[in-house]
């Protein structure tokens, strides 16, 4: 045997570059995050249009998620997979071509949502170029990783292995089936599917890229770096089985419960619900294999920051995935939804789980890769206890203005009648909480910046030239035929066993799982017409009021807005009738919104008369006292593009949109002036010190407002416009 | 934990170092899986009362309507009860309830019609030109029922009625009032009393 033994070297400068890629993209995400939260305090600090509170949202999740968790997620993966496998990357071309586009992706983003280019799905937001280009590199990395595997020097996967596996098929699968749009230009799309479909097509996605994303792919680094720290062996292989394979087919079920109560059909949010409750113990079962290996170490724990990091991290996992289970229960999701709980849930989670066993798995890589010693063990403890104390800050301030805004909303008084029928009054209670978050996360953002401190110092004290051990490892030997008679081997541990042995088979099941069950759902939603039972009254939006969505979309004002009444007595005595399915069949892409910072426009159209809008946008301030929502003054001056709004119709038309004439050369351009004229004309004779609006965006925001909801009150159809019954 | 010693069965592979027990999964662990799939199976047949979806959203959310309607009435008799000429007289004739109606003015409805009643998106109230008349009753159903197609939002309810009377007299008290900005007098000319002031009042658009 030794004869025979291959010698290799693993490639560390690859997970260096990712790491330092991790912090520098988590301090920028997290710096934007603060200064977003900010802004909800001090509504001023919306100083220039590209800086608004509706673009940095989407640009601070971005680059928390894909930016510093996606980088912290490579760097394990490489570091991890090269000696779980015994081999080298397959490629350090492919290696570094996944490194730099992943960075040109991140820059093209941090430049692009900025400029208000959008698809305004939560977590998809990148505009098609962009996510063409997301696709490619994930293909690069997939390659890399299988051909790795391919490679390999152990004949058996390890559990950390199954669950990069899982997530690189998964991201794939999702991205290109919630991104589907037609291009409508070189930085704008309309999504393939409309209304109730594009809701669920959003959220199967965007639960599933918490789940694969944010869960699966920090398993494995779990898996990896807490036994590695602990220097422990893992609890329990068969929990290892048994939880990855429950987790990997039951996550794929559970977006619906996003979406409780809203004109998606009740048998969706249903199964969405009781998979989420399925969902707990999968869950836990991670938890519980990492919390258990530390049985016996934890003496260390005291003593070793490392530790502290994946304990405080795998605390967090576990209450997020209790906590998730109990959001998706319908009831208390009535109370959460929309809230600021669900903003907490989400920060348990990132700064939690993701941010600790990130910053736990740092600390233990950096000494190994800058060949040196750990700058400063103190320094990594006063992060700890900063970042520690800043979360609980953060969450405690967010998870009580969640819960108290929820009570507020749904208070009536003696009279029968809304307790708070302002809906700025609810806001104006949570200033004290926001102000508390920004001091949280401050604190957080402070222990960052120690924490860069203690690699910049680390790193300069690297050897003058890294060493490269040579490893040597026997070559598997081929053992043809294996696959054939293991198809259905892993039902018992034996079996599974066998199964770790034959990466393809492995990956093959894995795929099947999460497909089998995500076309449960879907197929259903796509081809039951009774879903969406149409309403004749509900018209494609005109020329004008179109240009008026591209530019609700482009400002991100979704991010505060809802459009989406559910039926509750409660929502329906604050906003107007409760939505139906069909009132969204035109809507590419639905925009129904997830937190109601400010109040829900499903109805909005023809609650104010055109001039309030004109103000109410221009200085939201001087019209509601202490509102918070940014001022726009910049829509009454900008000209609208008039000549774009003809390949937005086409395009949407093309979707299946009934424009009818309207797709004519030209036809929508005339059509949308003529509005246009009409809106303006209103609008200046009601205030004669506005003038000159007909070309102004303002215009066709205001028209669009105008025209929400309003559809239905035209025909006496709200009967036939019930919710879908189907099942449950 | 109540598993035997478990570094008596350590498994016989190892990765980069990394060793794995092959203990049992915890009882508890494999209770609460099992139990929350049975509980799932009954919660999606919906057969236990209790647990399930019921009779389904739409239904609980028409019951929740109804259940409403019995115990304050229905929206018109909500409107009708807000129009109550007695309580806006009563109101007129106690400081203590105008001033109440001052803050309710100045809360809900000086958005549109100014701090001091002078107009910008709604009319000046403190001129004796009315689009909807200016007789108590007149005034009390602009304010419950809105105009809503000209931007005059409907408050009945939002607003009690006695909120509504306290602010519709307050409104009265505007009347020659010397706002900073005062917006062009819409509608015709009115007398105190709620009478058009004549042929050569001169209506105003
Ligand atoms: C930071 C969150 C935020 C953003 C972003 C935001 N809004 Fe608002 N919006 C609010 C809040 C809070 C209110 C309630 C207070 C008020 O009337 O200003 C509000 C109120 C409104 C209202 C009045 C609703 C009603 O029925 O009283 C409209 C209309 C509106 N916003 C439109 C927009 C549009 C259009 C955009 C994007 C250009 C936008 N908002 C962006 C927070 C926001
Ligand atoms: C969103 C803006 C808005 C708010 C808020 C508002 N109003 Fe109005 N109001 C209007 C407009 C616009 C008109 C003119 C309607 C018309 O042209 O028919 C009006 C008309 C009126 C009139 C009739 C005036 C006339 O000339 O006949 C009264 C009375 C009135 N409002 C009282 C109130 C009271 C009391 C409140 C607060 C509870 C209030 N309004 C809140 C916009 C508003």
């Amino acid at each position: 045997m030794n004869a025979q033994l291959d010698s290799f070297k693993y490639d560390d400068a690859i997970v260096r570059k990712f790491l330092v890629a991790t912090f520098v993209w988590g301090l920028v995400g997290m710096l934007v995050g603060l200064i977003a939260a900010t802004q909800l305090v001090l509504p001023s600090l919306n100083v220039v249009p590209w800086l608004s509170f509706g673009r940095l949202r989407p640009l601070h999740t971005n680059a928390v998620i894909f930016a510093f968790a996606g980088n912290a997620i490579f760097t394990g993966v490489y570091y991890s997979s090269q000696r779980l496998l015994k081999t080298r990357m397959f490629s350090d071309a492919l290696s570094a071509a996944h490194f730099w586009g992943w960075q040109l992706i991140i820059v093209a983003a941090a430049i692009t949502l900025p400029l208000g280019f959008t698809q305004s799905k939560e977590y998809a937001e990148l505009e098609w170029p962009i996510d063409i280009m997301i696709a490619v590199v994930w293909v690069i990395f997939a390659v890399n990783f299988f051909m790795t595997i391919a490679r390999r020097r152990e004949r058996h996967l390890y559990v950390a292995i199954w669950f990069y596996i899982a997530s690189i098929i998964t991201v794939a699968i999702l991205h290109i089936f919630n991104n589907l749009s037609l291009p409508a230009g070189p930085f704008k799309s309309y999504s393939m599917y409309a209304g109730v479909q594009d809701a669920f097509m959003q959220w199967w996605y965007g639960h599933n890229a918490v789940a694969f994303f944010l869960t699966t792919p920090f398993l494995g680094l779990m898996y990896y770096f807490m036994p590695k720290a602990a220097n422990r062996p893992v609890f329990s292989y068969r929990l290892s089985i048994m939880h990855f394979w429950t987790l990997v087919f039951m996550y794929i079920w559970a977006g619906p419960h996003h979406l409780h109560y809203t004109a998606l059909p009740e048998w969706a949010s249903t199964l969405g619900m009781i998979f989420s409750v399925m969902l707990w113990m999968p869950s836990w079962g991670g938890g519980v294999n990492g919390l258990l290996t530390l049985r016996g170490a934890w003496n260390k724990v005291a003593e070793d920051p490392i530790l502290k990091f994946f304990v405080v991290a795998v605390t967090a996992y576990m209450m997020s995935t209790f906590e998730g289970p109990m959001l998706s229960v319908k009831s208390v999701n009535a109370l959460a939804h929309y809230t600021d709980w669900i903003i907490a849930h989400v920060h348990t989670g990132a700064l939690g789980w993701n941010g600790f066993l990130t910053f736990g798995m740092v600390y233990w890589l950096l000494p190994r890769l800058y060949q040196t010693k750990l700058y400063s063990n103190k320094l990594a403890e006063v992060h700890f206890w900063i970042a520690t104390f800043g979360m609980i800050l953060y969450a405690t301030a967010i998870y009580s203005a969640g819960v108290q805004q929820g009570l507020m909303w749904r208070a009536f008084d003696e009279t029968g009648r809304l307790q708070y029928p302002d809906f700025i009054e609810t806001t104006m209670k949570l200033m004290p909480m926001y102000w508390m978050r920004v001091a949280g996360g401050t604190l957080y953002l402070a222990g960052m910046v120690i924490f860069g401190w203690n690699i910049l110092k680390t790193w300069q004290s690297r050897p003058a030239k890294y060493e490269e051990p040579v490893i040597q490892a026997a070559p598997l030997e081929r053992k043809p035929g294996e696959s054939g008679k293991n198809v259905f081997a892993g039902f018992s541990v034996a079996g599974h066993r066998r199964w770790e042995a034959l990466p393809i088979l492995f990956t093959v099941w894995t795929t099947v799982a999460v497909i089998v069950a995500s076309l449960f759902e879907i197929i259903p939603t796509f081809l039951i017409q009774t879903n969406i039972p149409t309403i004749a009254s509900v018209r494609p939006y005109t020329p004008l009021e179109l240009a008026g969505r591209d530019i609700y979309q482009r400002e991100g004002c979704f991010n505060c807005h809802s459009q989406m009444i559910r039926p509750f007595r409660y929502e329906t005595e604050r906003f107007g009738e409760y939505s139906k399915p069909g009132e969204f069949v035109y809507d590419h892409p639905f925009l129904w919104g997830s937190r109601r910072t400010g109040p829900d426009l499903a109805r909005e159209g023809g609650k104010y008369n055109n001039l309030w809008h004109v103000n109410h946008m221009k200085d939201p301030r001087a019209v509601t006292p202490n509102s918070i929502m940014p001022a726009y003054p910049e829509l009454l001056t900008q000209k609208l593009d008039f000549n774009t709004i003809q390949k937005h119709v086409d395009a949407m038309a093309m979707l299946g949109v009934p424009y009818g004439e309207l797709i004519k050369d030209g036809a929508a351009i005339e059509a949308a002036r003529t509005q246009a004229a009409e809106v303006a004309a209103d609008i200046e004779s009601t205030d004669p010190n506005l003038t000159g609006l007909a070309d102004k965006e303002i215009t066709a925001l205001v028209a669009y407002l105008q025209r929400l909801g309003v559809d239905i009150k035209k025909a006496n159809e709200v009967a036939a416009a019930r919710l879908p019954a189907g099942g449950q | 934990m109540s598993t035997p010693r478990d570094e008596d069965r350590l498994m016989d592979h190892k990765y980069d170092d990394i060793q794995e027990y092959d203990n049992p999964l915890p009882t508890w662990w494999n209770v609460i899986f099992w139990a929350t799939i049975i509980w799932s199976i009954i919660y999606f047949l919906n057969v236990i009362p209790g647990v399930g979806s019921g009779k389904g959203r739409q239904a609980l959310y028409e019951d929740e309507m109804a259940k409403a309607q019995e115990l304050y009435g229905s929206p018109e008799q909500q409107a009708e009860a807000a129009i109550d000429e007695g309580a806006m007289a009563a109101a007129l004739a106690d400081p203590a309830k105008l001033e109440a109606g001052k803050v309710v003015f100045a809360t809900t409805c000086s958005p549109c019609h100014n701090m001091d009643g002078g107009g910008n998106i709604g009319p000046n109230m403190t001129d004796d030109y009315w689009i909807h008349g200016n007789s108590p009753k007149a005034i009390l159903t602009t304010i419950t029922k809105g105009v809503p197609e000209k931007g005059m939002p409907t408050w009945a309810a939002t607003l009690k009625p006695d909120q509504i009377a306290n602010v519709a007299a307050y409104i009265t008290t505007l009347r020659g009032t010397k706002p900073a900005v005062a917006k062009e007098p819409q509608g015709i000319l009115m007398t105190p009393d709620g009478q058009p002031a004549g042929a050569d009042s001169g209506a105003v658009k």
